[in-house]
């Protein structure tokens, strides 16, 4: 199953990448409605969560994230209009794709075992299997769809 | 097997509720923008697509008919004339849903390992693998999309 899984990480990745290719910085944070999540926020928030969620919650490894850029991507953060409080979009994507590295290699290296364990951490999930699927594909590809239709509400072609 | 997954997607899908709850059934169709997925489509394809998904499992399809108006390749349309009620798009969803569950969790093994047709192999590399991410990746991404369709529509955000 981890593997399963973390096919399906990857693929996230490069569908975050296609979803921002092309993207200049002031795109990266407009937000053609109000409240909408813009690319600038749906990067940074994907890799602090599988960072924070993954590696420090569930495995006990701290966080790699920029202590930083925390309170930008962090659970209780909204999407802020404006370029000047972001990082730039090389970092955030390099910050996703750290994030994806960092947290690939934890997970394969834990036995299988490990994910019929009890999820300690949360009270949503049962197991660490139930809480990875969310974290590493249902939570991404939710963030990622709202960027797709984004895409479509700043009249940009759908990838 | 798969109570992980549809654990995932009755998640997704009260959240896909949540998001509809208050809406008239002729907003179920705004576009903000040109050629954008509005609600009555996102649901109507996720319906159409959990009973399209199921036939790997062995189920029997019930929704053929909506392949015009919610399979890969259709359009979203401006008018709710073109569509099933709010009520009916939402109620087949829910039952397409739990159909394909109950399809995945009643399939043997020898069906469960036969390989995915088409390109999706290389990603989804058996049955398993794709019935677990319609349940979960694909339901996110367009529950993603009906949140931010939500947002640009100018109607508050949930949470």
């Amino acid at each position: 199953m981890i593997d399963e899984l973390l096919n399906l990480f990857a693929w996230n990745l490069d569908y975050a990448h296609r979803l921002v290719s092309g993207l200049q910085s002031a795109q990266m944070t407009a937000q053609p409605a109000a409240e909408m999540n813009h690319p600038a926020w749906v990067l940074g928030h994907l890799a602090f969560n599988v960072d924070k969620i993954v590696g420090d919650l569930m495995l006990n490894r701290g966080v790699a994230f920029p202590a930083d850029w925390a309170s930008l991507f962090d659970g209780a953060s909204s999407p802020v209009s404006g370029a000047s409080i972001y990082p730039s979009k090389i970092d955030l994507a390099g910050a996703l794709d750290a994030a994806h590295l960092r947290v690939t290699e934890l997970v394969r290296a834990q036995p299988e075992t490990w994910l019929s364990e009890p999820a300690d951490f949360s009270i949503r999930f049962a197991t660490v299997s139930e809480a990875l699927i969310w974290i590493l594909v249902g939570h991404e590809t939710l963030h990622l769809g709202q960027l797709s239709a984004w895409r479509r509400a700043m009249g940009l072609a759908s990838v | 097997m798969f109570d992980r997954e549809a654990k995932i997607l009755r998640t997704l899908q009260d959240y896909g509720d949540a998001l509809m709850q208050d809406l008239h059934a002729e907003e179920m169709c705004s576009q903000p923008t040109p050629d954008c997925n509005h609600a009555a489509w996102l649901v109507g394809h996720l319906a159409y697509a959990a009973d399209a998904h199921s036939q790997y499992a062995g189920e029997t399809p019930r929704l053929d008919s909506w392949q015009s108006l919610f399979g890969m390749g259709s359009t979203p349309k401006p008018s709710m004339q073109a569509y099933p009620t709010k009520d009916e798009l939402i109620d087949a969803w829910h039952d397409a849903n739990e159909r394909l569950v109950a399809a995945a969790k009643g399939a043997g093994p020898v069906l469960l390992d036969q390989p995915t047709l088409g390109p999706l192999v290389e990603t989804l590399p058996t049955v398993a693998d794709f019935l677990a991410f319609s349940m979960t990746g694909h339901t996110a991404t367009h529950v993603g999309q009906l949140s931010a369709w939500r947002r640009a529509i100018g109607r508050p955000k949930l949470f």
